[in-house]
């Protein structure tokens, strides 16, 4: 990898740029594909990766550009998205979207519902954009510091975003971090991948693990329906209506936190398989961070939700990187990328950029026309997807209880998946009544198999020499970096407690 | 929000009781692990429960600090009356209906008989439950709600139903 084949690259941006500007079919086909997206990542329980998976049948009958623009619409569409429900109903779509919760449901039940939309999908597009041409523009920075990464800086970065999750997500990072540890221990059920020996198979379902998408649904979802219906008079979100716009003075007034979520997710992002996950917590806490005011986030903060969108989007484009580079997806729908990829007879790998010079160029013009047209459709159908989650939650969440049992279901096409969903969604609702926050619990069980067997096989590799393992540049970044946030999360958490002058633990 | 005196320890009965049971499944998960069998060369760090006895440790450390915390702000005292007020309070006895019904949707009538019935049975007992209006109006959202989860979307995804 070296910086001419990169100059080349940005060499071939105006041509693919005009390439899609020159075919009103391929426009066509993105403004479709992310309204699909759009619409799988507000449904609960219907993932990007379904659509993707129906329609990669479908992208085979079509020539490259239109089929892989289209699964690169439905990708970022549903990402934008996933964020909508997070705001409206406190059910993230998506993982990524569990960070955006903390501060967009707030708003919406404060009746800034539009404003928190807004926010959402401005800062995903800008997000998005720039989360693309920063991978473009770093690419052999990106893949020289991917190349380091080994089986103990995934471990490492699993941890990381799991303690900021833990330390974020709630008031009391002691609730976060037994939260994530349980979903940790959820996801050490089944056969494991380096003895495959069947952990905690007390049934033949459960030598099977434990499905991610029913977790999900059943802690998020679930446990939403349960915490807000048992009310009497539950809540209602009383915001008005309206089309949300492209709003200039927002990106403006938070483009410094918009930058700071885009380098720390494209970074992040690289990592296969936890990045994604693990990006929208980090650009969270840099904002929080930064922010003169630190006080306000949780309480329905726009930065917020700007530096939790921005962040999730932008790792589009980090996720990008090891799976055109090095063949390695970094996430599910990224695997369906690579497939439609492998489908066109292209071969990622470290040959692409010589064996096809401007294709890399021209994956980041689809990523940033697909941006362009989610914010179009956003714009165009907005007032209606907002109309319609704003209806009363006694009609709208036994809807979703329902699509959750589909979704749940949908994951393995098993009965053994809908039952697990009802019983996280019972788990959910214990641990919601003693105010413990349940996104860590979700990370950990997206994160938690990836970890264990990242951690044992580095233990395998420098069985001999662990001095060896601990003393990995990227590693030893890492692990202060863990230290530093565990230290300053404790005791800014110690500092409101006392502030809070003897508050209940909740 | 209502603030915690020495006297006021119902906050946290609930706490305390949570703190017992997490500090019970960390025992159990490491109990369990230490039994996985070892393999290769460096015993149980490459052993399958390493991890798992890693993380049911770090549970058991960290419910330790939640149980202690709970017990020291008076969450061991007044627990009967407690978990009493718990089980009669209409909150309580709603969450239980709905627990019921989504349960008897997924346990008794989901994969027993056919998913569109099912979802119809349950819309049309949800909203009235939670008397979303008078009968027709329930009639129609049912009908809607179960068009759009028993027949659109399966027809869309091409996807088999339980």
């Amino acid at each position: 990898m070296n910086w001419t084949l990169v100059l080349q690259e940005w060499k071939f941006l105006p041509h693919a740029i005009v390439g899609v500007l020159s075919s009103p079919v391929l426009i066509v086909t993105l403004v479709l594909g992310g309204l699909l997206g759009m619409i799988v990542g507000m449904l609960p329980g219907i993932s990007a990766v379904m659509a993707m998976s129906l329609l990669l049948g479908l992208v085979f009958q079509v020539p490259a550009d239109v089929g892989l623009g289209l699964l690169v619409a439905i990708y970022v569409g549903a990402i934008a998205a996933g964020g909508v429900t997070a705001i409206m109903i406190n059910i993230p779509g998506t993982p990524a979207a569990a960070a955006t919760v903390l501060d967009g449901f707030p708003m919406a039940k404060q009746g800034r519902a539009k404003e928190a939309v807004e926010a959402s999908f401005n800062a995903s597009f800008v997000g998005g954009i720039l989360g693309a041409l920063v991978t473009l523009l770093l690419l052999p920075l990106i893949a020289m510091i991917a190349l380091k990464l080994g089986d103990w800086e995934i471990f490492l970065v699993a941890l990381l975003g799991i303690m900021l999750a833990g330390a974020l997500a709630g008031k009391s990072p002691l609730k976060g971090w037994i939260s994530a540890t349980l979903g940790l221990i959820v996801a050490m059920v089944g056969m494991e991948e380096i003895w495959a020996y069947p952990r905690f198979g007390y049934t033949p379902e459960l030598i099977g693990g434990i499905n991610f998408v029913p977790v999900l649904i059943g802690l998020f979802g679930l446990t939403e329906i349960f915490s807000t219906l048992k009310q009497r008079t539950p809540y209602q979100i009383e915001s008005k209506s309206g089309r949300i716009w492209l709003r200039v003075k927002l990106i403006r007034t938070h483009f410094v936190t918009i930058v700071r979520s885009v380098f720390a997710a494209v970074g992040i992002g690289v990592v296969p398989g936890v990045g994604e996950s693990a990006a929208c917590w980090l650009g969270y806490d840099l904002a929080r961070r930064r922010c003169r005011r630190p006080d306000h986030f949780g309480r329905g903060a726009v930065e917020g939700v700007v530096a939790a969108e921005s962040a999730n989007n932008a790792t589009a484009g980090g996720a990008l990187i090891p799976t055109l580079v090095f063949g390695i997806p970094g996430s599910g729908p990224t695997a369906i990328l690579l497939a439609g990829l492998f489908m066109y007879g292209i071969r990622p790998g470290p040959l692409l950029m010589i064996e096809m010079p401007g294709f890399a160029a021209k994956i980041v013009v689809l990523f940033w026309f697909s941006s362009l047209a989610t914010m179009v459709v956003a714009v165009i159908i907005s007032p209606y997807f907002i109309r319609i989650l704003s209806s009363p939650r006694e009609i709208l969440l036994p809807i979703a209880g329902a699509l959750g049992v589909l979704g749940a279901w949908a994951a393995g096409f098993t009965l053994f998946d809908v039952y697990c969903m009802l019983a996280f969604g019972i788990v959910g609702l214990i641990l919601r009544q003693r105010d413990f926050p349940l996104a860590p619990m979700v990370l950990g069980v997206l994160v938690g198999r990836l970890a264990d067997t990242s951690l044992r096989r580095a233990l395998l590799t420098y069985s001999s020499d662990i001095t060896g393992m601990l003393t990995r540049p990227v590693g030893l970044v890492l692990m202060v970096l863990i230290v530093v946030t565990a230290v300053s999360q404790w005791r800014s958490a110690r500092v409101k407690k006392k502030s809070e002058c003897n508050g209940p633990l909740r | 929000m209502k603030k915690a005196t020495l006297t006021d320890h119902s906050a946290f009965n609930g706490d305390f009781l949570l703190g017992l049971v997490l500090l019970g499944s960390s025992l159990f998960v490491m109990i369990e692990s230490l039994r996985m069998p070892m393999r290769g060369s460096s015993g149980f760090l490459m052993s399958p429960g390493f991890a798992p006895c890693l993380l049911a440790g770090a549970l058991f450390c960290l419910s330790a600090g939640y149980t202690v915390g709970a017990y020291l702000k008076g969450g061991a005292r007044g627990l009967r009356p407690w978990l009493r007020r718990a089980v009669t309070d209409p909150d309580s006895r709603r969450l239980g209906i709905l627990v019921i019904l989504i349960g008897g949707y997924v346990i008794a009538l989901a994969g027993r008989i056919p998913f569109s019935i099912a979802t119809l049975i349950y819309h049309g007992a949800i909203f009235y439950y939670l008397n979303v209006g008078n009968f027709l109006k329930i009639v129609v959202y049912s009908i809607l709600a179960t068009l759009l989860v028993a027949f659109v979307l399966p027809m869309l995804f091409e996807m088999p139903l339980p």
